[in-house]
């Protein structure tokens, strides 16, 4: 019986105990807390020359975009000595088959382009790897403005090739986290939960008799139709929560980009923030991601226009070798990449004040490296690691080749590494008809 | 009050093309070839809105479904696909509101014939009626068991009533379209039984659940032959809500749908986010005007020459009178190619956008494949903004790199013939500070021997209406959505049921639907492996 079959009828509850075990038996050796991942994404790539670091790691310059990370005053620690700053990431597999420029963020955790299947990293290992499997959620996923299932506006991609839908409502987000949708007194709770559980059972009863007539085609789609349906079983089952509720976030009468959600997206995204960082502290889940909005029509910086998009991010003039680019667009893109970073900060700070830091590793990454070219190479890549990751941490780390620096290392190589620091023994990661991108780990992480 | 009066003309009108064909129904007469391609056997998770009108149907519930529900995913630009999935996002969200909608039905008069869930009996009568109005079709006997045993765990009244109804609207057979067929039809081939073939009738051609009189025919073995078929799907087409569905069509395929979602820059055109709705819904309008009363055709869509707006939409385009069938003599609109939705959704923020306009041309009416930049291995660097330039002098950079001039000397070429109407659609005269220029040589398709010279963007409507292949086209891109999906292969079937079609009837959209649900690409399907 293949892995694929087997984990089909464990998802089905005709094995029931068949996917504990299996995760059981890869976890690494009991460590004192659980390994948790969140991955970022921020938009419109970087101003390189304020985006690399100087001289001895130094991130807090006048005009460093990585400033919030160094700024005790602002976020209560500095997060310096816990970053590892990656340059020259490639989105390889996405380049070769055109999911570049703003779709780029189909390849950040998938290492596949637009016609992939894999699931993106998050999900691989909240689903496939189990990391997902004691906590009240698998993972959540996120968003600021756009909960579209474009491929552009997406990071977090399930097996079979179709995004992971966002929350980017706080007032939902709490509700999912915190609420007792169950009703408010503990005899109706009871109440629910029995007749969830009840209804439940039909629902898998009807399931497995769609799955017995349907052809082997539609496998992947009713396996994670089953996979959904733990995640529903799980909110049914009673959770002593370890740690205080929050207080509820206010309803925002407008969430959507292009929609008027614009003025309120700062405050979405502190709530957002603050309400991820709660859910990793309190063990609700142990895998996220949050896909952030940029400052177009956000007001927030009056040096900036309102069309950051168009008037920031598509001026963007770089310094290069025959180039001397012009200063003023780098600042401005600056503003917006310090901007995203800050918010990355208040994650750290929070997940900090909670506790669960030191078993974090937070991954960012944008869709593009240089965003005037819309291209999809060297895309800024950060990596804050926990103890628990026993990384080489406070680091520059150039991967940049050829002779005008053009050349990068595909993202596949990095989410291997990645997917090896949870105990996943990969030895690739992602899909693409040139098999030489998939292979290899990102050796230089460690040190090597 | 406008929209209940548009209602009840176009119920008027479908009605009149439903009767006016009563006494000899006309049945296709349509062969596949023996080698043809089908739809595989499968099932497709119905879109949020399919699911919308299905909850409704079963429930009586009001609820605006969709808008709660995670966003579709979308093939080819198409809601309904069978790439469509059950995620943890979508299904708990579902779970949440099936649950608060089964609860509010449950307390409601009149959703089950008894309430005594005491007596074996009534379990009984209710689970086999609201089970066959939610699965769309009768229950087998295991799951009467089981859903009878479902309401026996529930305790009795609106809580156990709640329960199975929550149960059957989060059944995957509720989920799920089945097209998994019955046996073997010889040759790979499976039929798709009585009660699948009512619900694809009902799902294409509404895109909603089946109705008791379809439910009927399924059980009395109507829907086998295809007179048995055709003579429901006129009734179907007849019926007033079918419009919503044509409406939908036609929003996906000119990719206006997202349109509330875009923005312009506030700066130039400050009254973008009021108008939004209202050029939404002049389109919704125009298809109801044009698939009722205009043969249905893409010729109605494109040079219809009036427009059907409000009093909003006729101020913006300085109409004199406003209504479903206003004139647009004398305004440089023909058709939908010069509605707002269609010109905003395809511009910039600040700038139109002759490539993304030409481009919908090139796709979606000349059905033209073009390679994108990285498929041709080139790198886009974007021209930095000069205030000096118009635009279209900024977008002659395309042709002067031979790289990009291969396709853009012929979709610019297309686009600039919009240049007469500016990022929202209104009409533009200067473009940085020069008079627009709205002349071009268009080849409509890169196969065409020759260019056709046109002067502006009706011109342009003009010279696609003599170009043959957009009919097909329209056809084609109805296909992957009606049929929902889009394999090359399948589409060459049907374009095959379609050549049988008289020259008049292959050009309406109704004809060609019609014939689609005669041909045996409707009601067979290929084995797939087990």
């Amino acid at each position: 019986m293949s892995v694929s079959r087997r984990r089909f009828l464990a998802a089905l509850g005709l094995t029931g105990v068949f996917l504990q075990r299996e995760a059981e038996g890869r976890e690494a050796p009991a460590a004192a807390a659980p390994k948790r991942f969140v991955s970022v994404y921020t938009p419109h790539g970087r101003a390189h020359e304020l985006w690399q670091p100087r001289g001895a790691f130094d991130i807090a310059f006048e005009g460093s975009s990585l400033q919030p990370f160094d700024d005790a005053a602002s976020y209560g620690s500095s997060f310096r000595d816990r970053l590892i700053v990656l340059d020259g990431i490639d989105l390889s597999a996405g380049i070769e088959v055109g999911t570049t420029g703003h779709d780029g963020s189909r390849v950040i955790l998938t290492g596949s382009g637009a016609d992939g299947k894999n699931a993106s990293l998050d999900q691989f290992l909240a689903v496939e790897h189990g990391l997902g499997n004691d906590t009240p959620h698998t993972s959540i996923t996120l968003g600021v403005g756009a909960d579209g299932s474009d491929v552009g506006a997406n990071i977090s991609w399930s097996r079979g090739g179709t995004p992971v839908p966002k929350w980017i409502d706080p007032a939902r987000v709490f509700a999912e986290l915190f609420g007792a949708p169950l009703g408010a007194r503990r005899e109706e709770q009871e109440r629910a939960r029995a007749a969830g559980k009840s209804v439940l059972d039909r629902t898998r009863s009807d399931l497995k008799r769609l799955a017995a007539r349907a052809p082997r085609a539609e496998r992947v789609k009713l396996e994670q139709h089953a996979t959904a349906l733990r995640e529903i079983e799980k909110r049914l089952t009673h959770v002593e929560r370890r740690c205080d509720v929050p207080s509820a976030p206010p309803a925002f009468e407008r969430l959507r980009a292009y929609g008027g959600g614009e003025p309120h997206f700062d405050a979405i995204t502190d709530l957002q923030v603050d309400l991820l960082a709660r859910a990793l502290s309190c063990d609700l889940t142990r895998v996220a991601t949050l896909y952030l909005a940029d400052l177009t029509r956000s007001r927030l910086y009056p040096e900036l226009p309102e069309d950051v998009h168009s008037e920031v991010s598509h001026r963007y003039d770089a310094r290069d070798q025959h180039h001397a680019g012009s200063p003023e667009s780098w600042h401005k893109l600056a503003l917006q990449n310090r901007y995203s970073y800050g918010k990355v900060a208040r994650l750290l700070q929070r997940l900090h004040e909670g506790g669960a830091l030191d078993s974090t590793l937070v991954h960012t990454s944008s869709d593009m490296g240089d965003p005037a070219r819309h291209s999809s190479r060297h895309v800024p890549t950060l990596l804050f690691a926990g103890a628990a990751f026993e990384l080489k941490t406070c680091r520059y780390l150039d991967l940049r080749r050829g002779k005008r620096q053009q050349e990068g290392v595909p993202n596949n190589r990095l989410l291997v590494s990645l997917a090896r620091l949870y105990g996943a023994e990969l030895q690739r990661f992602g899909q693409s008809r040139n098999a030489s991108l998939l292979t290899g780990s990102l050796d230089a992480l460690h040190g090597v | 009050m406008r929209g209940t009066g548009i209602l009840v003309v176009l119920a008027a009108a479908a009605l009149a093309l439903a009767c006016s064909r009563q006494g000899a129904p006309a049945v296709p007469r349509v062969e596949l070839p023996a080698d043809a391609r089908l739809l595989p056997t499968r099932v497709r998770r119905l879109t949020n809105l399919e699911l919308e009108r299905s909850v409704r149907a079963v429930t009586g519930v009001e609820a605006e479904l969709s808008r709660e529900l995670p966003p579709d995913i979308r093939q080819e630009g198409y809601t309904p696909n069978a790439g469509q999935d059950v995620s943890a996002a979508w299904a708990t969200r579902y779970a949440a509101l099936v649950s608060a909608i089964s609860a509010r039905a449950a307390e409601r008069a009149g959703v089950a014939s008894c309430s005594d869930f005491g007596s074996q009996a009534c379990r009984a009568e209710v689970v086999a009626t609201l089970g066959r109005r939610a699965l769309r079709r009768p229950l087998s006997a295991d799951e009467r068991l089981d859903y009878e045993r479902l309401l026996v765990e529930n305790g009795s009244g609106p809580a156990a009533l709640s329960a199975l109804l929550h149960a059957l609207l989060q059944a995957p057979s509720f989920l799920y379209l089945s097209e998994l067929g019955r046996g073997s039809a010889g040759l790979g081939r499976v039929v798709l039984d009585d009660y699948e073939l009512a619900s694809q009738l009902a799902y294409t051609l509404r895109g909603g659940p089946p109705d008791e009189q379809l439910l009927v025919a399924a059980e009395a073995g109507h829907l086998r032959a295809a007179a048995g078929r055709v003579h429901e799907a006129r009734r179907l087409l007849g019926q007033s809500d079918t419009r919503l569905q044509f409406r939908r069509f036609v929003l996906e395929w000119l990719e206006v749908d997202y349109l509330l979602q875009t923005a312009k820059s506030s700066k130039l055109f400050p009254s973008y986010d009021a108008l939004k709705p209202f050029m939404l819904a002049e389109t919704e309008s125009y298809v109801d005007e044009v698939m009722v009363h205009g043969g249905a055709s893409v010729a109605s869509l494109l040079g219809s020459g009036f427009a059907s707006v409000g009093p909003e939409m006729a101020r913006f385009y300085g109409l004199s009178s406003y209504g479903p069938r206003a004139s647009l003599s004398g305004t440089g609109r023909v058709g939908v190619l010069q509605q707002a939705s269609f010109l905003a959704s395809h511009a910039h923020e600040d700038v139109t956008s002759p490539v993304k306009r030409g481009d919908f041309v090139m796709r979606k009416l000349l059905c033209e494949k073009l390679k994108r930049p990285a498929e041709l291995g080139i790198e886009v660097v974007m021209p930095p903004p000069d205030p000096r330039l118009s635009n279209r002098e900024r977008l002659s950079q395309h042709v002067a790199d031979p790289g990009c001039a291969s396709c853009h000397l012929t979709l610019d070429a297309i686009g600039f013939t919009f240049e007469g109407f500016d990022a929202m659609g209104g009409k533009q005269e200067r473009d940085h500070g020069k008079p627009v220029d709205q002349r071009a040589d268009v080849r409509l398709g890169q196969a065409a021997r020759a260019t056709v010279a046109v002067r502006s963007s009706a011109e342009l409507t003009q010279a696609l209406l003599k170009t043959p292949v957009i009919s097909e086209c329209f056809a084609r891109h109805a296909f992957r959505y009606f049929s929902a999906q889009a394999d090359p292969a399948v589409e060459a079937s049907f374009l095959a049921v379609r050549e049988q079609l008289a020259s008049a009837q292959r050009d309406s959209l109704l004809e060609v639907l019609i014939a689609y649900v005669a041909s045996d690409l409707f009601a067979y399907r290929e084995v797939t492996a087990p």
